[in-house]
């Protein structure tokens, strides 16, 4: 085992350290984007549009992400809907984080009294706004925490986007490990990058949890 | 549209041979990781802190680690540490298991956490020991409470062996792959057919999960 191979890759892995960033940060903004939107049609008060997003929910939960992200990469261009890799990256973490995104804020609305949203619609709110202004700020702080876990797992889970050749940290520590064979040093430098991403959110979970956790 | 090529006798049994060995890998890391889980979960609350301390080190850094690289460590790294060769299936179920038994562990301790003082103190004063009262009191309680978040990880843990894929194990995944390599080169039935085969095994383990929540509660 030759440790050296580390430090010559140091900035490739540096490098592929951002892309990891860059996938998990566009991806999350579209987790939110979307899961926001799910998790209000899950309670809405039309029972198709629950149904909608229940099935929603429920067929991206129980399909693997590397299913889903190989539809996009290998499956779309037949359909003539050619992206590139890293977009296929961002989307599949994206749709499929969403679901994760629209349980935690569906049982956080869950969680805000009933009563409230009545007192709002009876007092002449429309159904989105008395969600808007009562429901959903009463729904974001028992969210936060199951959020928190949702991506931390959504980092995780973008070291995916190298089965699909995105030279993210894993993407970057696996060439580097097939043209040296110094593979043991590449994969530790790599779970080094990862830590360095998911510590410091775990803690920042952690302290969101217990300033919430009421 | 002509799916014959698909629907087939031939086809059809390749895949279900995938499905077979992705039920098999979930099947053997769900039994270690349990009874792995139990043990990481047993050597964090021990009192013994070196034991204590190694055992929350591996949880925390496993569970900070993406499953996938778990995955690549086992398969390419560990031979050149062991100084063996390991068949991909073998290193598919050591890192599946390795990772998911540290999520396990966190669930079980939170589990026996959430078990009341007063019930294991009473069996202890009763004369059991510290051995029976974690078989016969604490555990069977703690089972009970985390037992839907222990269905969600192995849930997870079955959606994980598609990871396996990437080294090379014929499971479902890979098998899909290797269909829609095949003329006439049409990726999305394929697709829906192995998303279909996924979810329902997701969801019948779910369903599962749910029957023994309803029967143990």
């Amino acid at each position: 085992m030759d440790w050296s191979v580390l430090g010559e890759n140091a900035g490739l892995l540096a490098h592929g350290l951002l892309v990891t960033l860059e996938v998990s940060a566009l991806a999350l903004v579209l987790a939110l984007a979307l899961g926001v939107i799910v998790a209000s049609l899950r309670v809405a008060p039309s029972p198709p549009l629950r149904r909608v997003a229940t099935a929603y929910v429920e067929v991206l939960r129980n399909i693997p992400l590397l299913v889903q992200l190989f539809f996009l990469f290998f499956a779309l261009p037949s359909a003539g809907i050619r992206l590139d890799a890293f977009l296929c990256g961002v989307l599949a973490l994206g749709v499929y984080t969403s679901a994760f995104v629209a349980e935690a804020i569906r049982s956080g609305i869950a969680a805000v009294p009933q009563g409230q949203l009545e007192a709002g619609l009876s007092s002449g709110m429309r159904y989105a706004t008395a969600m808007r202004t009562i429901v959903l700020p009463q729904a974001v702080a028992k969210t936060i925490p199951p959020l928190g876990n949702t991506t931390l797992n959504l980092i995780k889970n973008s070291s995916l986007v190298s089965t699909v050749s995105v030279l993210d940290v894993l993407g970057t520590a696996n060439l580097i490990g097939s043209r040296t064979f110094e593979y043991v040093p590449m994969f530790v430098g790599a779970a080094i990058c990862y830590l360095i991403l998911t510590i410091p959110t775990a803690f920042a979970v952690n302290r969101l949890e217990k300033r919430y956790a009421r | 549209m002509d799916l014959s090529w698909l629907f087939n006798g031939p086809t059809l049994i390749f895949l279900a041979g995938g499905l077979g060995i992705t039920l098999e890998l979930a099947a053997i890391s769900i039994a270690i990781s349990f009874v792995a889980g139990v043990l990481l979960a047993l050597g964090r609350l021990s009192r013994f802190r070196p034991l204590s301390l190694i055992v929350t080190t591996y949880i925390e850094g496993m569970r900070a680690l993406p499953v996938l690289l778990v995955i690549f460590f086992a398969y390419f790294a560990l031979p050149r540490i062991l100084g063996v060769k390991l068949d991909p299936f073998v290193a598919g179920v050591i890192a599946l298991s390795a990772f998911t038994a540290a999520l396990v562990a966190e669930i079980v301790r939170a589990g026996i956490l959430a078990v009341p003082k007063g019930l294991t103190e009473a069996a202890l004063s009763q004369g059991l020991s510290q051995a029976q009262v974690l078989r016969i009191v604490t555990l069977p309680i703690a089972v009970r409470q985390m037992m839907p978040a222990l269905v969600a990880q192995f849930v997870t843990l079955l959606k994980d062996t598609s990871l396996t894929a990437v080294i090379g194990i014929l499971e479902l995944t890979r098998r899909g792959q290797i269909v829609f390599a095949q003329p006439p080169f049409q990726p999305i039935p394929v697709f829906a057919l192995i998303a279909l085969i996924y979810f329902t095994a997701n969801f019948g383990l779910s369903q599962i999960g749910r029957r023994l929540e309803a029967r143990t509660l």
